[in-house]
């Protein structure tokens, strides 16, 4: 089943057009990887999914479980099940992670018709999945992202990830600004999430993210629109050869 | 357990002298300097028809400290600062209250004293309060005051604090009501402080129609210190203004003023921040931050920092900065599925909480905290509605 559907999409910013045509579909259980050159529009296509509001949408359509989400505003979108794990991860000082962690699990349940989470048991549902991160209770202590090194903020949104159990997750250049280290328990984090009920959508520009987090499909993306598909094998051309010869036949 | 302390009648009669400047007078207008962004004819059209009457309760029973007040103490008061001040004309030629709170001498205990005094509709309180704190003591002490519609409040406060002190002071304006109209609170606030002395203050101001505090604080002797949050809150047609003056009489001495306005609506928020150095006030360190966060397009903010330094060997800092929500914040919190309301506030909170972080004394960051809370309570409510 097309838990993501992308039909012919164009998107641009003021006058600069930076999705011409892109289509993908995405079904339960499936994990795939879009890979491209710098500016080929890999994080518009998250930031068009996720909402933001800064791009003008001006042709196609994105369905998420079969329904038509680019009319809808990005809490909205995210409620009804689609993640984006941000590329620079913002900061919010004045937050702490603990506060955050609760508004967004309480807003997603309240979405969802389930009770708030409060006191001990929600304590218990973040230590849990946090000691899997390697996040620790000190971490949760600190404002959002506030201090923290590349690692702690990619394990940060994994964790958002694992607390909020999106049906589509997009991960924007996860693996940037990660020692091999951090990368590692990234790939864990993200490979523990794959289930037969999720769609994942990998968006990196190398292929070492792709050791972690193994992909189903792999597409390449050149200005604005995926040029071609295939397997993970598709991904060891990428890092063997580079994009020239995808950008020479474009 | 209220404080029933009418002023004696030298008090009083020092007092009425004061009549004839204000009928000649009036009140302070746009014509001066520091009045000219808070214009108080806009906002208090007919003070005549009120009433004059003021209430003041003690929450926990520490009448033993409050008593008359010593005319020899206002008459020297009003040589040194009141005189220099428009407004003390106003406030003394329409008292209805005055005293004097006396912290105890040679005292290990930290005596805290809350004080909270109601403005009914109609009603004009115009009192005198003096702070005396003696030397090496610890004292809290919080004024809350809440306003009515159609009532007026203008408090003199004159704060002593002696050799080796510490002082946190809170002072809270708030309204008694959820929508109030023809609510004015304008105050006037001396401080003196004496050597290794500290003055640690919270003011905040919400709900009324128009607010004015004018703080103006004096580091007499070597090492005292003085540290200001100020927190003001807009919405409707509000009208905020926090004016300040600092002045640095001695060497070593520090002053740390951190302002914070959040408005909305059609809301106005003004901070006049004055720094002076005096010539022989070496070693000054004084600081002052303004940040007012608008949340709306219609709202505005007025900052005007003042530095006067007259000394050589200082290290005075200012800024100001006056900007919406962050986009960009707002926007990560959206992509987690946070409501725009949910989410404003949290920004909101957000913002105060770096203030609350700077408090070192628990008493005074739970006052501001109640009265970010109040806030924000009626905040939801609005967003809700």
């Amino acid at each position: 089943m097309s838990l993501l559907k992308i039909e012919d999409l164009y998107a641009s910013i003021g006058d600069e057009k930076i999705l011409n045509g892109l289509s993908l579909q995405i079904n339960a259980g499936e994990t795939h990887a879009i890979m491209g050159p710098n500016g080929s529009g890999k994080s518009t296509l998250s930031y068009v999914l996720s909402g933001r509001e800064d791009y003008d949408v001006s042709k196609g359509s994105v369905f998420l479980d079969s329904k038509e989400i680019l009319d809808i505003e990005a809490d909205e979108r995210s409620r009804l099940g689609l993640f984006l794990a941000f590329q620079y991860p913002i900061e919010l000082p004045g937050v702490t992670g603990m506060t955050f962690l609760r508004t967004i699990i309480n807003s997603s349940r309240v979405a969802k018709n389930l009770p708030e989470l409060e006191g001990i048991e929600l304590v218990k549902l973040i230590r849990e999945k946090a000691a899997e991160l390697e996040i620790s209770q000190d971490m949760l202590k600190r404002f959002v992202n506030v201090g923290f090194s590349g690692g702690e903020k990619k394990r940060f949104e994994i964790l958002q990830m694992a607390l909020l159990d999106p049906k589509i997750a997009v991960l924007d250049e996860t693996d940037s600004g990660l020692d091999v280290d951090a990368l590692r328990i990234v790939g864990k984090g993200v490979t523990n999430l794959k289930s037969k009920d999720r769609g994942m959508l990998v968006i990196t520009h190398y292929q070492r993210l792709l050791d972690h987090i193994i992909p189903d499909f792999v597409h390449i993306m050149v200005k604005g629109k995926i040029i071609q598909s295939g397997g993970p094998d598709l991904a060891k051309l990428v890092e063997k050869e580079g994009y020239k010869s995808f950008l020479n036949g474009n | 357990m209220e404080i029933n302390s009418p002023p004696s009648n030298e008090v009083l009669d020092f007092c009425n002298s004061f009549k004839k400047s204000f009928k000649e007078h009036g009140w302070p207008n746009s014509k001066i300097e520091t009045w000219k962004m808070t214009p108080l004819q806009k906002f208090i059209k007919d003070s005549s028809s009120l009433k004059h009457n003021s209430k003041y309760l003690l929450s926990n029973n520490k009448n033993k400290f409050i008593k008359n007040v010593d005319i020899n103490n206002l008459e020297s008061l009003n040589s040194k600062y009141f005189q220099k001040n428009e407004m003390s004309r106003v406030i003394l030629s329409h008292i209805s209250n005055a005293f004097e709170i006396l912290v105890p001498k040679n005292t290990s205990k930290k005596e805290t004293i809350d004080i909270k005094s109601s403005i009914d509709a109609g009603i004009w309180s115009s009192s005198l309060i003096i702070i005396k704190v003696p030397e090496n003591v610890e004292c809290n002490i919080a004024l809350e005051f809440s306003l009515s519609s159609n009532s007026l409040c203008t408090p003199l406060i004159a704060i002593d604090v002696g050799k080796g002190s510490n002082l946190s002071f809170s002072l809270s304006v708030i309204n008694s009501s959820k929508s109030l109209n023809a609510s004015n609170f304008v105050s006037l606030i001396e401080g003196d402080l004496s050597e290794n002395s500290n003055l640690e203050m919270v003011l905040t101001q919400q709900g009324v129609t128009l607010s004015r505090s004018d703080i103006n604080i004096n580091l007499n002797q070597n090492y005292s210190n003085y540290d200001l949050i100020g927190v003001y809150f807009g919405r409707e047609k509000q009208h905020q203004d926090i004016t300040t003056c600092v002045n640095h009489l001695a060497e070593n001495t520090s002053s740390n003023q951190i302002i914070r306005g959040i408005l909305d609506d059609n809301s106005v928020g003004v901070y006049q921040g004055g720094v002076k150095v005096a010539p022989n006030a070496q070693k000054t360190d004084g600081r002052q931050m303004s940040r007012a966060l608008l949340l709306s397009n219609l709202a505005e903010s007025n900052s005007k920092p003042e530095l006067e330094i007259f000394a050589d060997d200082v290290s005075c800092a200012h800024g100001a900065t006056i900007g919406e929500l962050d986009k960009d914040q707002f926007f990560y919190l959206l992509s987690r599925g946070v409501s725009h309301s949910v989410a404003r506030e949290l920004l909101i909170k957000a913002y105060l909480n770096e203030v609350v972080e700077e408090i070192q004394n628990d008493y005074l960051s739970d006052q501001l905290e109640k009265a970010i809370d109040f806030w924000l309570s009626e905040f939801k409510m609005k967003e809700v509605a």
